[in-house]
């Protein structure tokens, strides 16, 4: 008989990593829960009860327990406030609109958690994501695929997967839709069935990201001028971090029509605007690019490119280069956001991605 | 899979003895120790009995003897109650606000201490030796005529050391100060007289030596002020209200003969153990240290370092072979903090990360720590070999 393959699944204590964790026990994997305390501390002095709380931990615990499974509590709080914290401060500073989730899957679940299953002599790491890996056997490469439920596929924050990790990732929800998920919660009567969906920026109370900005870095709020495209002076901004690409509100402009944010001028401390047709880019340049399938680029070749999370994915030319790529969109598309991830598709499948210029 | 427990510094299982002297009182004998009737009047007997026994095995009267939820609630009590009867007194020279403890206390007494200081009292938080010893001297010299309470453990739950309490009282005499010490680690593990040992509070928590959870104890000597912060139905001599954990008290008691009853054969036991398990660890792990008094310490507890890896990966992997130890202290969200204690002797920040704590208890054996030495080489050569700061890496 040999020996039962070991699994660890990234618990958030949500219905999706907990109907994951149960789909694989039931499909004979060892599972062992492991939730990660990624807790962002208020204020400087870091208060010793910390070691208490939150919901999230206790309701993993609660599943792993129904599960009859390994439950692990692992402290990445620092590292999550380095790379993920930090730097989502430190990228609005700098006029950009950063994506903290991508860096989190990146940095730390297939960063610093994948490290540690070797640590822990474990085959795969599992997560709750709507996504599907596949090894196609001709080219004996892993594809990363959209998840079939459209309304739930998480493709678009994975795409700095790597082959190596492909080969060491379970995501088996990636086969069903949301509502057959939750039924299999309630099936597998797990309390957190009924658990609201989880927020958009984990670590940002009340989803003020801007005050969240404010109170960790409030040196990155300098006042400075808002200009047209023309560098006419229109008034005053609050400061860059307060304002992301397409955004209107906050402008406070005295002037009848109605301005967008076309540019952020980081050194400067410019806020440009300009009209609604201004927004709209035809070409855009991303960098720090990951090849799902190889490392080379599969030179040019007309795809679907995603630039947001709620962005339907377009049709473009996409450039393809080693470490960049240039986007040709069939019809000009509406703030692009540098700092943005843009996403790589060909039908189903994720090509690759990178980090909008 | 076989498992094996070397975590008893967390909690112990309960004497089966203790158990069968408590079953009764879930069961048949359930009266409430308050009423008048013969169900109240059986378990008031237990409850007295219970309190008598005690007091006999410490060496103290059975009226200095409160009984608590347990050691949490007994270290509150110990540093709120003299703070406030400080609060309510009537000293001609006004009222005393400093109080003394140490770095390496448990956050039973550190987070109180805490809250007091917020509260405007001020503490001074000693530190320790390269052992994790409180100086006496050093205390002393820190005492004014503002002090009014001292509060240091007897000794120390991460690392085991033993600290010198009746020096400490020695320091106080005639002073007029009131001196508490957390005894949860010590009770069972060393002798505790409390007619030779001035000191005048003393916490007890009884599952730690073989009884069940959710009963402790506050010694409370004759004379000491102790106003009380649990207010209602006048139980525990008016000092700590609410209908008494009947079964939970005799447990307690119990637990504590049987702890005095078996005292030199256990810890015979559990030194002869120890070593067994440090000498085993020295030859076959490279790049250890032991944290702690190399004597001067409870017996069975082993506080080891090992360098250029996380302790938290090899509790992991212990756990993962079934074998449990702890990084210290046990704490709900069971995320690995870096230990206070360790860091206030001087232990650097990486080491203690490395740090792993086995306790010894009655029903190990020779044999479960030969699995553990077997176990544990294999996996500290893993973990080093996968840590980036390892020099011996095989190429």
């Amino acid at each position: 008989m040999s020996k039962k393959k070991r699994v660890i699944v990234a618990m958030s204590g949500g219905v999706d990593s907990s109907v994951a964790a149960a789909l694989l026990k039931e499909k004979g994997f060892e599972v062992i829960g492991v939730t990660l305390d990624l807790r962002v501390e208020k204020g400087k002095k870091i208060p010793a009860s910390s070691c208490c709380g939150l919901d999230a931990i206790k309701s993993a615990e609660r599943v792993a327990h129904k599960l009859g499974i390994r439950h692990y509590v692992l402290d990445f709080r620092q590292q999550f406030d380095q790379v993920v914290v930090q730097d989502f401060i430190s990228e609005y500073g700098r006029g950009r609109t950063p994506n903290p989730c991508v860096r989190c899957n990146q940095l730390i679940k297939f960063g610093s958690l994948f490290q540690k299953l070797d640590e822990l002599d474990s085959d795969f790491l599992a997560t709750g994501h709507y996504a599907r890996i596949v090894f196609d056997q001709k080219e004996g490469a892993y594809e990363l695929l959209r998840g079939v439920d459209p309304a739930k596929d998480q493709s678009y924050f994975l795409w700095p997967m790597t082959q190596r990790i492909l080969a060491r990732t379970l995501m088996p929800l990636g086969e069903f839709e949301k509502r057959r998920v939750r039924q299999m919660a309630v099936s597998y009567k797990l309390a957190t069935a009924q658990r609201p969906e989880s927020q958009e920026i984990c670590f940002v109370p009340d989803q003020d990201y801007i005050g969240f900005v404010r109170e960790r870095s409030p040196e990155a709020f300098r006042p400075g001028p808002i200009q047209d495209t023309s560098g006419k002076r229109l008034g005053e901004h609050e400061g860059l971090p307060a304002f992301t690409i397409g955004q209107k509100r906050r402008l406070k402009l005295k002037v009848p029509e109605v301005y967008y944010v076309i540019r952020i001028k980081a050194e400067e401390n410019v806020l440009v605007v300009g009209k609604e047709s201004d927004l709209s880019r035809k070409f855009i340049q991303v960098e720090g690019i990951n090849w799902i399938r190889r490392n080379s680029s599969p030179g040019v070749f007309v795809g679907q490119v995603k630039i947001r999370s709620q962005h339907a994915p377009v049709e473009a030319v996409i450039r393809g280069f080693v470490d960049r790529a240039d986007i040709e969109f069939m019809e000009k598309q509406r703030a692009a956001a540098p700092g943005q991830s843009a996403v790589f598709y060909r039908g189903e499948e994720v090509i690759g991605g990178g980090i909008i210029k | 899979m076989e498992r094996i427990y070397l975590d008893h510094s967390a909690t112990t299982r309960v004497h089966p003895e203790v158990r069968e002297a408590m079953l009764p009182f879930l069961g048949e004998v359930f009266g409430n120790p308050s009423s008048i009737h013969w169900f109240g009047q059986e378990a008031r007997q237990a409850v007295e009995g219970a309190r008598e026994k005690v007091a006999g095995l410490v060496g103290a009267r059975p009226e200095e003897i409160v009984f608590t939820s347990g050691g949490t609630e007994s270290d509150n009590w110990a540093l709120f109650g003299p703070a406030e009867a400080e609060s309510q007194s009537h000293r001609p020279d006004g009222k005393r606000n400093h109080l003394v403890t140490s770095q390496i206390e448990h956050h039973a007494i550190l987070h109180p201490a805490e809250i007091l200081e917020k509260r405007g009292y001020q503490v001074t938080y000693l530190g320790v030796d390269r052992f994790g010893i409180v100086d006496p001297e050093a205390l002393a010299e820190t005492l004014t005529s503002r002090t009014f309470l001292v509060s240091i453990m007897m000794a120390n739950n991460e690392v085991g050391t033993i600290q010198p309490v009746a020096e400490i009282a020695e320091k106080l005499r005639g002073k007029n100060i009131v001196l508490h010490t957390d005894a949860v680690q010590a009770m069972g593990k060393i002798p505790v007289d409390l007619r030779k040992l001035p000191v005048d509070l003393l916490s007890i928590s009884a599952h730690k030596f073989y009884g069940p959870k959710g009963i402790g104890l506050l010694f409370i000597r004759k004379g000491t002020k102790m106003p009380h912060l649990i207010h209602g139905g006048s139980q525990e001599l008016n000092l700590r209200s609410g209908t008494e954990n009947v079964a939970g008290i005799v447990g307690l008691a119990k637990a504590l003969e049987i702890s005095a009853r078996d005292f030199e054969a256990n810890s015979l036991r559990l030194r002869r153990l120890q070593k067994r398990l440090e000498e085993g660890l020295k030859q076959k792990i490279e790049d250890i240290s032991f944290n702690g008094h190399p004597e001067k310490r409870i017996p069975g507890l082993t506080n080891v370092s090992f360098s250029y890896i996380e302790g938290e990966a090899i509790l992991l992997n212990l756990d993962l072979r079934g074998i449990a130890a702890s990084s210290g202290s046990a704490c709900t969200s069971r995320s690995f903090d870096p230990s206070h204690v360790l860091k206030a002797m001087g232990v650097s920040p990486e080491l203690a990360r490395g740090s792993i704590r086995f306790s010894l208890g009655r029903e190990n054996t020779e044999e479960e720590v030969d699995l553990v030495l077997e176990a544990l080489p294999g996996i500290i050569q893993k973990l080093r070999e996968m840590s980036p700061i390892y020099p011996g890496k095989k190429k």
